[in-house]
């Protein structure tokens, strides 16, 4: 834990005031930057728990369509599906947008393949066989998940990555900024009282001084520089204190 | 028809040979104990005492796969068809000449494929077996093609007959890889008519009997098709031009009924008035609810095809249904050992490999 003196501060009263008004301010942030780092954290595990569904279910839909797809192999013939595959058209077209979570910008994707009838279609139904429908809906199922997932897996990293972002931050101002300022705090403080103390030390002498002579001089009727009108003032106030 | 005796003096030596291949192929119970095998090696040992021994001999040790196994069984089939058409004469050899045109229509469509999708013409070459008069020769002509004019020039020089129907095509300018059903739905509506047209010309009790195989054939297709569409969400005006324009047993009009038909029952409704197809349509309407998926339609009109190609070697031998009929055996023959390959190589258990099989139906699962 860092607790040392900011350099180059002046132990003033301004200087005081201004880092008082830090010491608020970093707190504010402290406790906001920590609400917010408990909010994304709360979305983080949300999201993680979309991401264990998601996973499984990609898992589950490419098992599926790589059935599938043995299956059309093997009511079409592997040369079949081979030469089909070879000419199907590039399908991977994925919308990409963001939102917002919690000023965090997470990817939202959307697979747009399949939406359009001449994708649906790039082979006759002659000589073909309802298992390759079956195969090529499955994968695109399963496409549409991967995009999910790869939506899922982007928002996780980005939160993960701003979590730890935040928790810097907010350790940094726990156990840095925050107590470097109270300490500035304590220790102008500790000047200014220590300042207080000996300028009270020497009034209370210069008065003590000034009442001596007022002595030696009897009944003679001393001057009052501005100096010691002051100083007279002070003192009993001092003593009051 | 001719009669038996002079139809045995011009065919008797195709049709002899034709029943004993139809002997030598593989029993439903053995494909059956075929997909209980575990690997690639034990199933081309079996195979290894059966016809396609030669074709797989050639497949090196290291390079055996579900792959080349399917190219080897396919090479088998069009050999088997060539080595047929050699011995025979007339009808025959005629009626294999039309029939080897579905075939074609497939490399042909393969190429197309690879043309409009610009793949390297060595990897086209590679997933093709060449066919009828798309020999190796002619494919690589094909495939070397730079332009699409050359494509057709070559086309229009050593496969005249599908020429008019690409060049049609190519007119409306659907050159992109996305528009290939449009190539492959022009090279079907060729393809299937004038097979059609072949048989309408043949004499009545042979018409009858190769109408019964290759008609259903086209009407099971046609009702997978208005199937898939609909399940592809395709528009219901759109469906009809995927049909094959040839109505057997289902009338167009039947056809555009299940194509209008708002509900599934509707259209099972509409199919039960063809008796033939009843049963099929029925073991498939069954099974619906539970997979949700039109495979079993698929499947179960294809093994009625099966069944009405066996029936061909119940009657009068002496006939070229048999000949059509062995054929669309020896196809389901392969199209069984190529899934029974790949399931073994995808560590599929037996129960899931023999559901794909087109079995008759006392041995379907």
């Amino acid at each position: 834990m860092s607790s040392e003196v900011i350099e180059g501060v002046q132990a003033t009263r301004m200087e005081l005031l201004a880092l008082k008004i830090r010491r608020n301010l970093a707190q504010k942030g402290h406790d906001l930057l920590r609400e917010k780092m408990d909010a994304l954290i709360m979305h983080f595990f949300e999201i993680l728990e979309d991401f264990d569904k998601v996973r499984k279910s990609v898992q589950e839909g490419l098992q599926e369509a790589f059935l599938a797809l043995t299956e059309a192999k093997m009511v079409l013939g592997p040369m079949k599906i081979r030469e089909i595959a070879l000419s199907a058209p590039h399908i991977a077209e994925v919308s990409v947008q963001t939102k917002s979570i919690m000023g965090v910008r997470v990817p939202l994707l959307r697979f747009l393949s399949g939406e359009k009838e001449e994708e649906k279609l790039f082979y006759s139904f002659v000589d073909t066989s309802v298992k390759l429908d079956e195969a090529i809906e499955r994968f695109r199922k399963a496409m549409d998940q991967i995009v999910k997932l790869a939506e899922v897996q982007g928002a996780l990293i980005r939160l993960a990555r701003e979590i730890s972002e935040t928790r810097r931050r907010v350790n940094a101002l726990n156990y840095i900024m925050i107590p470097r300022l109270v300490t500035t705090i304590n220790y102008i403080q500790l000047q200014l009282s220590e300042q207080e103390r000996q300028s009270f030390t020497r009034l209370k002498k210069i008065k003590a001084k000034l009442e001596k002579k007022g002595k030696k001089l009897g009944e003679e009727e001393i001057e009052l520089t501005p100096e010691i009108s002051m100083v007279t003032e002070l003192v009993p106030k001092k003593e009051k204190e | 028809m001719p009669s038996s005796f002079s139809y045995l003096i011009s065919h008797g030596y195709t049709l002899s040979k034709i029943a004993v291949r139809k002997a030598k192929l593989l029993s439903p119970w053995d494909l059956r104990s075929l997909a209980e095998m575990r690997s690639l090696g034990e199933l081309v040992s079996f195979l290894d005492i059966t016809p396609y021994r030669e074709e797989l001999l050639k497949i090196e040790a290291d390079k055996l796969s579900a792959n080349s196994i399917e190219s080897a069984l396919s090479q088998h089939f069009f050999s088997s068809v060539l080595q047929i058409m050699k011995v025979s004469t007339g009808i025959v050899r005629d009626f294999l000449d039309q029939f080897l045109t579905k075939f074609e229509a497939e490399t042909l469509k393969a190429v197309i494929r690879g043309f409009l999708s610009k793949i390297d013409p060595e990897e086209v070459l590679s997933s093709v077996i060449p066919v009828g008069i798309f020999t190796q020769e002619v494919l690589s002509r094909i495939t070397s093609a730079t332009s699409f004019e050359e494509f057709l020039e070559v086309i229009k020089i050593n496969a005249r007959k599908y020429y008019p129907s690409l060049r049609e095509v190519y007119k409306k300018g659907l050159l992109e890889a996305s528009e290939i059903v449009e190539w492959e739905t022009a090279i079907d509506y060729f393809v299937f008519p004038i097979l059609w047209e072949y048989v309408q010309k043949l004499g009545k009790s042979e018409r009858e009997r190769v109408s019964i195989l290759v008609g259903s054939e086209i009407d099971a297709q046609n009702i997978v098709t208005i199937f898939r569409c609909k399940s592809l969400g395709i528009d219901l005006k759109d469906i009809k031009r995927y049909l094959i324009p040839i109505y057997y047993n289902v009338s167009e009009s039947l056809l555009e009924e299940v194509i209008l038909s708002e509900s599934l029952d509707d259209a099972f409704q509409f199919l039960l008035k063809i008796r033939d197809y009843v049963p099929y349509i029925e073991a498939f309407r069954g099974g619906y609810a539970e997979s949700g998926s039109f495979f079993a339609l698929e499947h179960n009109l294809k093994r009625m095809v099966l069944e009405k190609s066996i029936e061909q070697f119940k009657l009068s031998p002496l006939h070229l249904g048999m000949i059509a009929g062995y054929y669309n055996l020896v196809y389901f023959e392969i199209r069984n050992l190529r899934a029974i390959a790949l399931g073994i190589e995808a560590g599929l258990p037996s129960d899931r490999i023999r559901e794909l099989l087109i079995l008759p139906p006392s041995l379907s699962p």
